[in-house]
């Protein structure tokens, strides 16, 4: 791993991981509705858009616009989709973690290791 | 609530206008979007009071986060507006009382002599176009309509100038034609103040001005 291959933040792994979850139905508001379900986050969609923006600018996630609908007052959703370097950075974290967390137990009633 | 009333609501329109304002043009449709229809789903799973308080503390939230992206240049402009009025206000209160720098009469035959030279020389769409690109941070127009603005801006400025002193010799020509000895040391001070009073003006309107045209400038080379 080169040095500007940072690891993911906790947000942006809920974000690519939702995402991949979706599948094809991940934009903004189904974004939002399966971390409020799932993990009990209620971010504001001006979070979301703001660290889906930045994932974009990294490589992480592409999208692409839309048809405009009624239900939404005839405006165009904005679907995501994890791209190749988001999977593999996903993998690098989710990898990173277990390692750090191997051999580890806690304990429930002192929150001391053990 | 039947579908058909769910449908006549609309999200509140100021907090609508105002995120609109302050989104990216290219995050409008998906943000706005997306937040009707949850406004949509609450209503229904809610009620409309409490859907119209959700939808405007999202809008607000969302608006305060883009703001610092999209009207970096509008907040700063407004931010040293509000320095130099208050160091203004600061100065005339320090100097004695504010209503020493108030005259109407000044007023009047600077700022809208300045207006309305300004629109003769370019025109009324210029004038709104300036307010329009500073407000906006607008910097995708062609380089003609910053041009025009940027003249309006000129003229004003320099015209606010030009009538400030041009009217304060007006004053001393009247001061000197009807004052007399006797009463020099009454009259004298305070008919010279109010002579100054309009190049204060002019100089004022020239600075507001000038920063507008450097806006208008670094907009266009954008």
């Amino acid at each position: 791993m080169n040095n500007k291959e940072k690891f993911l933040g906790e947000f942006e792994q809920f974000l690519l991981l939702a995402i991949l979850k979706l599948a094809d139905n991940a934009y903004g508001s189904s974004i939002r509705q399966l971390l409020s379900d799932t993990i009990n986050r209620d971010v504001t969609i001006g979070a979301l858009y703001t660290t889906l923006d930045r994932l974009e600018k990294k490589g992480l996630v592409t999208s692409r616009m839309g048809e405009a609908t009624s239900e939404r007052g005839g405006r165009a959703k904005k679907y995501f989709t994890v791209s190749a370097k988001g999977q593999r950075a996903l993998k690098r974290s989710k990898q990173a973690l277990k390692v750090m967390w191997q051999d580890l137990v806690l304990n429930q009633h002192q929150s001391t290791f053990c | 609530m039947n579908e058909s009333k769910i449908s006549n609501l609309t999200p509140p329109r100021l907090a609508t206008r105002f995120l609109h304002w302050s989104l990216p043009r290219d995050l409008r449709d998906p943000i706005l979007g997306d937040l009707f229809e949850e406004y949509q789903q609450q209503i229904i799973e809610q009620s409309p009071t409490s859907a119209n308080y959700w939808y405007r503390k999202q809008a607000i939230q969302t608006a305060i986060q883009f703001l610092q992206k999209t009207k970096r240049g509008l907040l700063m402009f407004i931010f040293s507006l509000l320095i130099f009025i208050s160091l203004t206000i600061m100065a005339m209160v320090l100097g004695g009382s504010i209503y020493m720098f108030i005259d109407v009469p000044s007023l009047l035959l600077i700022f809208p002599p300045a207006l309305f030279f300004s629109i003769a020389v370019t025109s009324w769409q210029d004038l709104k176009n300036t307010f329009a690109f500073i407000i906006n941070n607008q910097a995708d127009q062609p380089s003609i309509s910053y041009i025009r603005a940027k003249r309006s801006m000129s003229v004003m400025g320099n015209v606010g100038v030009i009538m400030g002193l041009f009217v304060t010799i007006i004053g001393w020509v009247s001061m000197a034609n009807h004052i007399k000895i006797d009463d020099f040391a009454d009259h004298f001070g305070p008919a010279f103040a109010v002579s100054a009073l309009t190049i204060m003006y002019g100089t004022g309107l020239k600075l507001v001005c000038y920063i507008a045209e450097m806006k208008l400038q670094s907009l266009s080379e954008q």
